[in-house]
């Protein structure tokens, strides 16, 4: 079967995204899945250090598409999850330093020749030439958004752009949502935020300190047991590999499609809060 | 009666050029004053700009005129660059007034009415509709009526010089009556914009009186504000 390559962005920056792609690419790995992260925040990178793997890089990205090196050799193997693959991104170099055509070439290739079951490409943020090289060779999207106004907005501008790009399905991971905060009425909630963004919604991601530990340390929260937010990576895991579990555990499967019936029909509740 | 006086005195811009136009079968009392109230509304925004006026088939008199030119240009510190007329006389007595002319061949009455008409409804059927959201970051722009199927995230603009209605939720800005058209309405299923412009006025969500249910809503322009009504 021939393997799927998915880009991680926002628009906004600071939501999650390497956060999500690093756990992600854990998460698929440990379901035995040859699993392919890109880092395409050329000049920016940081899906090296969230992984724990910036004292190995020899080569990047950069490299690679230079012909400076093979494509093997700019690959490094995580420690833990050992199908798990990083292409870091070059640190010296600037976005120009790649067009979206070479991105489209390197996926090619790794989907063939190096047969990566899963491809991750982790985005800038912003809606320019990273943005532009990173969604190049993907066939899915995936939005990440918190549940706050601003990023919404940006996401909401992204999937306008990916819909002009032909992408027309793109997903939606709500990262960092608090339930304490929603049921207080301080926070949107997935409802609110899939009325606006109208697109399907691939999981959610709680709030969880220990994010910030782990990322400091260098290993994705995934490998933690016993963490909230690991628990919906795998879950995320799961679901991309079509499995239909309920997005958040309380038993509602498919929100998106309820939240579209509401609609639909009319029933949706007043808002608390305007958006 | 009300409905009368508020056609007595129209405003139009065209490109760089604003147009007042005076509606020739209105009692003269009733155009002077619905003028005042006009320029009044707009106040500044008018002020050093040069108009044409348009007074159609209506005969003016020296003190009619001399009246308008007080209002105009003495109160409202307007400058008429010409005045567009169809009747001799009043071209005779608005060029003692120091206005310059600009002529119009003479075409009867009635057919000069059926000209507008076919024009305006020609404008008014001038209507495009969208099938999609419109999302953050996206434009839509039409000279006549728009007409969105689907939602206006915030973020995104539809412009108009005619109506704009939204079958869906408004939440981003909505400018109807681009043009200077202020009898532009904006219609949508859930009206929760985070701006409503209807030619030169602006509301904003604060100002406007916002009901947060489901009810599809018009807002229009009456007394120089934006109203905002249930849709019957």
């Amino acid at each position: 079967m021939a393997g799927r390559a998915f880009v991680v962005t926002s628009g906004k920056g600071g939501v999650g995204k390497t956060t999500v792609t690093a756990n992600l690419g854990v998460a698929l790995a440990l379901r035995s899945k040859r699993t392919c992260v890109i880092d395409s925040d050329i000049g920016l990178r940081n899906l090296d250090v969230v992984m724990g793997l910036e004292n190995r890089i020899v080569y990047d990205l950069v490299d690679v598409i230079e012909g400076t090196c093979r494509l093997k050799q700019a690959l490094i193997k995580h420690r833990k999850a050992d199908r798990l693959f990083l292409l870091p991104a070059s640190q010296t170099r600037n976005k120009e330093a790649v067009s979206p055509e070479q991105m489209k070439d390197l996926i090619a290739k790794l989907k063939d020749e190096e047969e990566f079951d899963y491809i991750l490409v982790d985005s800038p943020a912003g809606i320019e030439r990273g943005f532009k090289n990173a969604i190049a060779g993907a066939d899915e999207a995936f939005i990440v958004t918190t549940p706050e106004v601003s990023a919404i907005r940006d996401a909401d501008r992204i999937i306008g752009l990916l819909q002009a790009a032909e992408m027309y399905e793109p997903r939606l991971i709500i990262n960092r949502l608090s339930m304490e905060m929603v049921r207080k009425g301080d926070m949107m909630d997935q409802d609110d935020i899939i009325d606006i963004l109208a697109i399907d919604l691939l999981g959610i991601v709680p709030e969880d300190e220990e994010i910030v530990v782990s990322t400091n340390m260098g290993v994705p929260i995934v490998l933690a047991e016993n963490s909230r937010s690991a628990g919906a990576f795998r879950r995320i895991a799961r679901r991309i590999e079509g499995e239909n579990v309920p997005v958040w555990p309380m038993g509602e499967a498919e929100e998106g499609l309820i939240a579209r019936f509401r609609r639909l029909f009319g029933l949706n509740r007043k808002e608390p809060k305007r958006v | 009666m009300a409905s009368r006086a508020s056609n007595a005195v129209e405003i139009k811009g065209y490109g760089n050029d604003v147009n007042i136009i005076l509606n020739d079968e209105a009692a003269f009392s009733d155009v002077e004053a619905e003028l005042i109230r006009r320029l009044e509304d707009s106040d500044r925004f008018f002020s050093g700009v040069a108009i044409i006026l348009d007074v159609g088939d209506r005969v003016l008199d020296g003190k009619e005129c001399e009246r308008l030119n007080e209002i105009l240009c003495d109160r409202f510190n307007l400058t008429v660059s010409a005045v567009r007329s169809r009747s001799d006389e009043t071209q005779e007595v608005v060029g003692k007034v120091g206005w310059k002319i600009e002529t119009q061949h003479a075409v009867s009455v009635q057919q000069q009415k059926k000209k507008k008409r076919k024009a305006s409804a020609g404008r008014r059927s001038d209507t495009i509709l969208i099938r999609r959201t419109l999302r953050s970051g996206q434009r839509e722009w039409h000279q006549g009526n728009i007409v969105i199927v689907g939602d206006v995230n915030p973020g995104a603009e539809v412009v108009a010089t005619g109506d704009v209605v939204v079958m869906g939720t408004l939440r981003g800005v909505a400018h109807a009556g681009a043009e200077g058209n202020t009898s532009a309405v904006i219609i949508a299923l859930s009206l929760r914009p985070i701006q409503l412009r209807i030619a030169e006025y602006i509301g904003r969500s604060p100002d406007l009186d916002l009901e947060v249910d489901n009810i599809p809503e018009m807002a229009s322009v009456e007394d120089g504000n934006i109203i905002i009504r249930k849709l019957k």
